[in-house]
């Protein structure tokens, strides 16, 4: 996104950052002050070959590259024009924090919500997906008046069913 | 102010009225004015009118200038003006200049607050939607504490707006109205953020009337709840949030706030897309949850639970979200306080008159909640009435009936929103359902205007204000349909169209909606196109075709392949630079399978040539086969012939072609296969043989041994060839070989030096003796120039003469080139003609050819020698004298034993 001119940030929304362990019910799990060179080093030492093969450290060799540590959504002050969510879960999640929050400008805020599966392949097809989506919505001359629009014309193309709402700050 | 002479902005362009003027610059034109104005007593009107017009012609940032100098003298000099000139400054709107129509809303903004100053409430002051679009402009049209339940009708009624964005602000506005009206109950205070937009005296205002700020809140509350309810706008969203928040802040308004969910979640526009459903049912769901956090809706449990699930909310989440009974206990002990205060607030309320009915305290006292507000106390509302009217007659009869009635009105298409929500219920036939399905029926007909609640509620209610509740009610009722139907974009779902409520859909109706106050925006196609810049072009064609090349094999399945080479081919030849790289590229990677394209490439390109013959120029035809040749040259293994293919199939052969197959020739490891491709090159392509030979004769005299090799047997495969098939090579080889001398490219690089370029010694030596086994295959190589060198060739003259005897002898008595060279001879020459006379005497005769008509006979077997001596020798005596003849300066042993062999007197 930021390679294709997008400013962008992104977020936790859960209360901690969880990782893929040895287990589905092993997860590693670490709070959101814990940077992302903590992690790396901490699961090199558990067990570099099995984070290697699934792609965790790599992944979060990417991530420190980016920013020191994980945000979570709900303790974000910032405003943005458009946030985009993976699962329903977290949707719901974005949704209610909004919602929760006193309103001071009313500047309206899209969320958008594309499931996606948690893995590097569908990470990978959704991420362009999502651009795509992202510069549609750039290029849209009424974005208020043509999201409705376009996120059908997206629903046909790229056959998954899209969530969306506004809220305001 | 209906004969303004201001040109409207889309007719400015042609104007002319003050194009001159226009030429003057900003300042003077202000200066002139000045003194115009002070001379002419130009009115303020005539010189608003004077600096519209100039606006309307100027195209620079000084617009802006000019209109602020409107600006001042509409708002600030003489606002009654305001009302006349306000359309004109509007117009500029659709000014290209983003400043400008900035300076528009900024300009419309002073006029709201200068009109509303002026006219409060004047029937013809409307309000240009373009202000709802800012908070703050909405404020200065309303807010004016003492207006703003005056004008709160007239900016609900913006909720038609066709614009998506000034109904969202509207119902912001409603929403801050609400929390202004109304008081909140303890602990539920106005949000900051509204006291800060609130004008300054607002708030204040609020705090210090509580009472009369208390008593007219209700009616005027209720009609804006009823309002934002209606008008589900956006996918329900922006109502949704506000609605939710104003259940929390303002419980009185909780029964309102969840029958409006009610009403949403039961009437959702058929034309809605499947994910455009569960969108707005996910946020009626998110909504509802938070309402039920609220200690507030203890009350209203068992309606949102139902309508929960209806959303398909587990139970579990259900459970979660729902107040801790605890609190819930304990609220009706806190909230009895405050509900007294408020009654008591209420009752002295009615001393002070505010010029309201008294319709409206009743409705205020029976509306402010009791201290554990319930359904029952609540006033029935429509639905509720309606509800009750039906769920008596929800009988298995009747509703098999219904649904058989409906079934002829089914739509053609499933909509979506029935997909959702059609669950199988589990309490189906339970009482709880029945109730259930008969507010969910009353909720629909209320929304259609039907029903017992209706007629009930139009006779009942008390009117207020301007509108009437009524009225108003109705208004709005009637249309809910409609509103999501407006905020859906114009695509071609069309499920709803045959739906029970046609008019839902008309067209007409929206348009009608819309009104006046919806801004016409002309379709010029010049605003939405622009040219792609050259780049932008460039990228896209490159773009296109490289999808085309990456086609290959998906159109190679579908049977479309020659149209996708001649597509590519098209394309590259017409768009040139940038794509020929990339198809060259994409050409070289695997030339066996895409010799097709090269080929029809390169026809194309020969084509376009053509196309433009004479004046059309080879280059880009030349760059094409270049490109392949030089592509081919560079690939390590080529035993399949591809090189020659192209070479061969190729429309024309240019020069710079031509040279790149020398190259391949001049490589060792494919000389072979270059020879051969050369000498197919000769023979089948005749009209530019020369060229191929030339580059054939050049390698003949190459350094390298093995290409020396090659060539000259290939020049000798050449010359071996019928005449027919190479007609001209004597002649070609003659004036190539003696005419012009070495290549000079080979012999430069032998010798380093330009004098290498002539014939030099060594040279000579090494072509001679290859040369010499030539004679007798092409005749034409023995012109005049042969023997001019033949002297200068290095090594015993008898060993030369040998040599030389030999070719000769093979050419025989009957060629013609043999004459020649007898006839023309050269000084220096004179033991090359002896020899050759000597060996065309010699024992062993050719056939002897006819007769000429007159002359001499000449001895038997000698005659063509004959021939041509006395030919020469007749020509050299008539003219000049004897002694000027070169055969006679010659030694005279020589001559005397030329005329022995000639006369056939061997010893006389």
């Amino acid at each position: 996104f930021s390679k294709r001119g997008f400013i962008v940030r992104s977020f936790g929304t859960g209360t901690h950052v969880k990782l893929p362990g040895p287990a589905p019910d092993k997860p590693n799990v670490y709070d959101f002050k814990t940077t992302y060179d903590q992690m790396y080093n901490d699961l090199l030492r558990k067990d570099k070959e099995l984070y290697t093969q699934n792609g965790i450290l790599h992944m979060l060799d990417r991530n420190k590259r980016i920013k020191p540590r994980p945000e979570r959504f709900q303790n974000c002050k910032d405003v943005f024009d458009l946030i985009l969510t993976c699962e329903e879960r977290v949707y719901d999640q974005v949704v209610e924090d909004l919602n929760s929050r006193e309103q001071e400008t009313c500047q309206p805020v899209h969320v958008i919500n594309v499931d996606i599966q948690d893995n590097h392949e569908e990470a990978t097809l959704g991420a362009f997906l999502i651009c795509e989506l992202c510069q549609c919505i750039q290029h849209t001359e009424d974005m208020e008046n043509e999201i409705d629009e376009l996120l059908q014309e997206f629903e046909e193309k790229s056959g998954r069913t899209f969530l969306h709402t506004v809220c305001f700050y | 102010s209906g004969s303004r002479p201001v040109p409207a902005p889309g007719a400015m362009a042609s104007g002319t009225g003050d194009g001159g003027n226009a030429r003057l610059s900003i300042a003077s034109q202000f200066f002139t004015q000045e003194e115009g104005s002070g001379t002419d007593s130009m009115t303020t009107s005539e010189r608003v009118v004077d600096l519209l017009n100039q606006a309307a012609l100027i195209s620079n940032d000084s617009k802006i200038t000019i209109l602020k100098q409107v600006q001042e003298l509409i708002i600030n000099k003489d606002p009654t003006l305001l009302d006349n000139f306000l359309d004109e400054i509007i117009a500029f709107q659709a000014d290209k200049s983003i400043e400008v129509r900035k300076f528009v809303i900024g300009f419309i903004e002073e006029a709201v607050r200068t009109a509303w100053l002026l006219h409060p409430g004047a029937p013809g002051c409307n309000l240009p939607s373009h202000c709802v679009d800012s908070s703050a402009a909405c404020w200065a049209a309303g807010a004016s504490p003492d207006r703003l339940p005056l004008r709160l009708q007239e900016i609900i009624a913006f909720q038609a707006d066709k614009s998506i964005e000034v109904r969202k602000f509207v119902i912001g506005f409603i929403e801050e109205a609400c929390w202004l009206l109304h008081p909140g109950a303890p602990g539920c205070n106005l949000p900051s953020h509204c006291v800060d937009s609130l004008p300054t005296g607002c708030s204040s205002w609020e705090r210090s009337h509580p009472t009369p700020c208390a008593r007219l809140s209700p009616a005027k509350g209720k009609g804006s709840m009823e309002a934002s309810c209606a008008v589900p706008g956006l996918l329900a969203s922006p109502p949704g949030g506000p609605r939710a928040s104003l259940a929390r802040q303002r419980p009185m308004f909780m029964a309102e706030v969840i029958q409006a969910y009610e009403t949403l979640h039961a009437n959702l526009p058929p034309t809605l897309a499947k994910s455009q459903v569960s969108s707005v049912r996910k946020n009626l769901k998110l909504h509802l949850l938070s309402v039920l956090k609220h200690p507030s809706s203890f009350e209203f449990q068992a309606q949102i639970t139902t309508l929960l699930v209806d959303l398909g909310t587990q139970q579990a989440e259900i459970a979660r979200s729902m107040p801790n009974l605890k609190e819930a206990r304990k609220r009706p002990r806190d909230d009895t306080d405050p509900s007294l205060k408020k009654m008591k607030i209420g009752l002295p309320g009615t001393e002070p008159s505010l010029g309201e009915d008294d319709e409206d305290k009743d409705l205020e006292q029976t509306a402010v909640p009791p201290p554990k507000p319930s359904v029952q106390t609540s006033p029935l509302s429509d639905t509720d009435i309606t509800a009750e009217f039906l769920q008596p007659l929800l009988t298995p009869d009747n509703v098999a009936n219904l649904v058989l009635i409906s079934m002829v009105y089914l739509p053609d298409t499933m909509p979506a929103s029935f997909q959702a929500t059609y669950t199988p219920v589990e309490s189906a036939g339970t009482e709880a359902q029945i109730k259930h399905l008969s507010r969910l029926m009353a909720t629909q007909m209320t929304a259609a205007g039907l029903g017992p609640g209706m007629s009930a509620e139009g006779a009942e209610r008390p009117l207020y204000g301007a509108g009437g509740r009524g009225r108003t009610s109705r208004r709005w009722d009637s249309v809910p349909p409609p509103m999501p139907v407006d905020s859906l974009p114009p695509q071609p779902w069309g499920a709803g169209r045959g739906c029970v409520q046609p008019r839902v859909l008309l067209p007409s109706m929206l348009l009608e909606l819309a009104g006046a106050g919806g801004r016409k925006k002309v379709f010029r196609l010049s605003d939405v196109i622009k040219p792609l810049t050259e780049q932008q072009g460039d990228k896209l064609k490159l773009a296109a075709v490289k999808r085309i090349l990456c086609s290959e094999r998906a159109v190679a399945c579908s049977g479309a392949a020659q149209a996708r080479v001649k597509i590519l081919a098209s394309l590259v030849t017409q768009f040139g630079v940038p794509l020929k790289s990339e198809v060259m590229a994409f050409i070289l990677d695997d030339v066996r399978n895409r010799l097709d394209l090269a080929f029809a490439w390169l026809f194309h390109e020969y084509n376009a040539y053509l196309s433009k013959y004479p004046s059309g120029s080879l280059e880009r035809y030349d760059e094409c086969l270049l490109g392949l040749l030089s592509g081919l040259q560079e690939k390590p293994d080529q035993k399949d012939g591809i090189f020659t293919k192209l070479v061969l199939e190729a429309p024309l052969i240019t020069e710079s072609a031509l040279e790149v197959i020398r190259k391949y020739c001049e490589d060792e490891s494919r000389t072979a296969l270059g020879m051969s491709t050369l000498q197919d090159l000769i023979f089948k392509r005749p009209s530019r043989q020369f060229q191929d030979l030339h580059v054939l004769l050049d390698l003949s005299s190459h350094e390298k041994d093995k290409l020396f090799a090659d060539t000259r047997g290939t020049v000798r495969r050449v010359i071996e060839q019928p005449v027919s098939k190479a007609p001209r090579l004597g002649t070609e080889f003659q004036a190539r070989l003696w005419g012009q001398g070495p290549s000079s490219c080979c012999l430069y690089s032998a010798w380093g030096s330009l004098a290498a370029l002539r014939w030099g010694e060594v040279p000579v030596g090494s072509n001679f003796t290859w040369l010499l086994q030539l004679v007798p295959l092409a005749h034409g190589i023995l012109d005049p120039p042969y023997p001019s060198f033949v002297p200068r060739v290095p090594g015993p003259s008898i060993t030369k003469l040998v040599v030389v005897a030999v070719p000769i002898r093979g050419m025989g008595m009957n060629s013609p080139e043999l004459l020649l060279l007898v006839e023309n001879w050269h000084k220096g020459a004179e033991t090359l003609v002896t020899r050759c006379l000597h060996s065309l005497t010699d024992p062993h005769p050719a056939p002897r050819p006819p007769a000429p008509p007159n002359g001499p006979c000449p001895p038997e077997g000698r005659w063509p020698a004959w021939a041509s001596v006395s030919r020469s020798i007749s020509a050299e005596l008539s003219p000049q004298p004897l002694a000027s003849s070169p055969i006679i300066k010659l030694n005279p042993i020589v001559v005397k034993e030329v005329f022995n062999r000639l006369l056939g007197t061997q010893h006389g």
